[in-house]
């Protein structure tokens, strides 16, 4: 507990200051913000951006030419810039921009539209979001390709030995979750990209769960695309993030038609840009990708060392406060974990209990958690998930623990 | 219904709009629900769209319908014998003429307006839909 005693006291009471949001009352209790997973709050830096721009430089980029317009583009090239270097890619032009981690995956799967046919096979894995799953079920569908899912074992895991023999059928991609948003489950991912590498299939990340708690390095992890949202990370929504390795992006086609995104047109014709625009047709959301910058700034001043300490501190502190509490089960065990965790309760529905916490200020995610596939193989309708932050404290533990001992009793 | 609609606003003055309080009260509301028989708990009575699972049947005696109910949720069972004390005992005609404002004055806006979590609407919905299918 050093590390939380040691950082509470002189570092969170500052970062707790810069959200706005955590000073506010929800039925006349001081709000206890625990569901993370769902969406981060926004510190004083993102919202004041966006406010920031509208005062000041509000414009379409690359339309006109004039000062404002040269402003927003500069800044909306900053954010590209500081995604870049914050995954570590190559160039920043390998940093596409989308509305969010939905739409990444659905340019990837729609990338693939061409490629596949009866013979092909996509595989998943049963951790993932609907979001990871839909997008997949329907190239499938409009290619007649098959799907294959990765089991998890009872920890929580992938299981490894399904892996190795269906890779040996060749695949032409494997789409997964780094962090699972219902077990938090840490899934060995560099493992499993250079086991598909040396059958050169393709690996898609969804790394929305990953992305606020540790640092990614695409290189190192040698990950064929990777995407995420910034209302996840501190930043604002209606932002995500399409990585790709450059010799896909050259050849990949995009989802969206339309302006910005043409070199050359005519009513006969017409000629794509180079990447990233080439997959960024219409107005994109400006004012928040120019603020997306100030979240990543935020997690950087503080620094992944702290954070993922912090964080690993304070889980290990709830789940060891949650296992006192008998009427409690714990869903999965894997050894990896963000810190996130999914309980139900022998005597309530998490619906009730959910409703319960709300009506003491705690907020927590009840329900399926978009992940309806891997609640049926759980044999669950429903779970109670409490997901961390950087904001949160040690006493807000101990009041959704106290809460949760008054209501289950 | 109207009436007894105020009567139960009235009756929830009391808590002074604190949630934690209306919530332990609507679970011993719900508790307090006559359990209904498990014949009954099938797809067919099944509410759809809701996250929690609600069964919801309908009986017409002398021309007055008779709404009887289960959920596995103790909020929503709560929830739901407050509509079964507007709405059992009252003519269809009655019902598909009634305008539902209770719950928004007991503090429950939430439940409203999350629809697709508290499956509210849907339960609205389906004594709706009762109503006119035993209409004359």
């Amino acid at each position: 507990m050093n590390i939380i005693n040691m950082i509470e006291n002189k570092q969170i009471t500052e970062i707790r200051k810069q959200f706005p949001i955590l000073q506010t009352n929800i039925n006349k209790k001081p709000l206890v913000y625990l569901d993370n997973a769902s969406t981060t709050q926004k510190p004083n830096s993102v919202i004041n951006k966006i406010s920031e721009y509208y005062k000041n430089y509000n414009s379409n980029i690359e339309r006109g030419f004039h000062t404002l317009g040269s402003q927003s583009f500069e800044q909306v090239n900053k954010t590209r810039e500081t995604v870049s270097k914050f995954i570590n890619s190559q160039n920043s032009s390998q940093i596409i921009f989308t509305s969010g981690t939905t739409e990444s995956i659905n340019i990837v799967a729609n990338g693939f539209a061409n490629e596949l046919n009866e013979e092909d096979i996509v595989i998943l894995s049963e951790l993932e979001h609907h979001s990871n799953i839909v997008p997949w079920i329907n190239l499938c569908r409009n290619t007649n390709s098959k799907l294959e899912v990765i089991p998890i074992l009872k920890s929580g895991e992938l299981d490894f030995k399904f892996i190795h023999n269906i890779i040996k059928k060749r695949p032409k991609i494997i789409a997964l979750t780094y962090a699972s948003n219902v077990i938090g489950t840490i899934n060995d991912i560099e493992q499993i990209i250079k086991i598909a590498h040396e059958y050169n299939i393709k690996v898609f990340i969804d790394a929305a769960q990953a992305v606020p708690h540790f640092a990614i390095n695409v290189q190192k992890l040698d990950c064929d695309f990777l995407a995420f949202s910034s209302h996840k990370m501190y930043g604002p929504m209606g932002v995500g993030v399409l990585y790709c390795k450059e010799e896909i992006l050259q050849n990949m086609k995009p989802l969206k038609f339309g302006g910005a995104m043409i070199e050359d047109v005519s009513f006969c014709d017409f000629k794509y840009r180079e990447h990233p625009y080439k997959f960024e047709a219409g107005t994109m959301n400006i004012s928040n990708i120019i603020a997306f910058n100030e979240a990543i700034e935020f997690i950087n001043q503080i620094g992944f060392e702290v954070i993922e300490k912090y964080e690993k501190d304070l889980f290990e502190y709830l789940i060891q406060e949650l296992q006192n509490i008998s009427q409690i089960k714990i869903i999965g065990n894997p050894k990896n974990k963000v810190p996130l965790v999914s309980f139900i309760a022998k005597n309530m529905h998490p619906f009730d209990i959910g409703m319960m916490l709300n009506a003491s200020g705690i907020a927590v995610r009840t329900g399926n958690h978009c992940a309806q596939p891997l609640m049926d193989k759980l044999n669950l309708s429903g779970t109670v998930r409490v997901s961390l932050s950087i904001y949160n404290t040690k006493e807000e533990i101990d009041f959704l623990v106290s809460t949760l001992k008054k209501i289950l009793l | 219904m109207d009436r007894i609609q105020n009567d139960i606003i009235e009756e929830f003055q009391i808590f002074e709009n604190d949630m934690e309080e209306t919530l332990e009260y609507l679970i011993e509301l719900g508790n307090n629900l006559s359990i209904l028989n498990t014949e009954y708990k099938i797809d067919q009575n099944k509410i759809k769209g809701c996250l929690s699972n609600v069964w919801l049947i309908c009986k017409k005696e002398d021309g007055y319908l008779f709404f009887e109910a289960d959920s596995d949720t103790k909020i929503i069972k709560g929830l739901i014998s407050l509509l079964i004390k507007i709405f059992s005992g009252q003519t269809s005609q009655n019902i598909l003429n009634s305008n539902l404002y209770f719950v928004e004055k007991i503090g429950l806006k939430n439940m409203i307006s999350s629809k697709r979590i508290s499956g509210y609407s849907n339960i609205v919905d389906k004594i709706l839909n009762l109503a006119k299918s035993y209409k004359d």
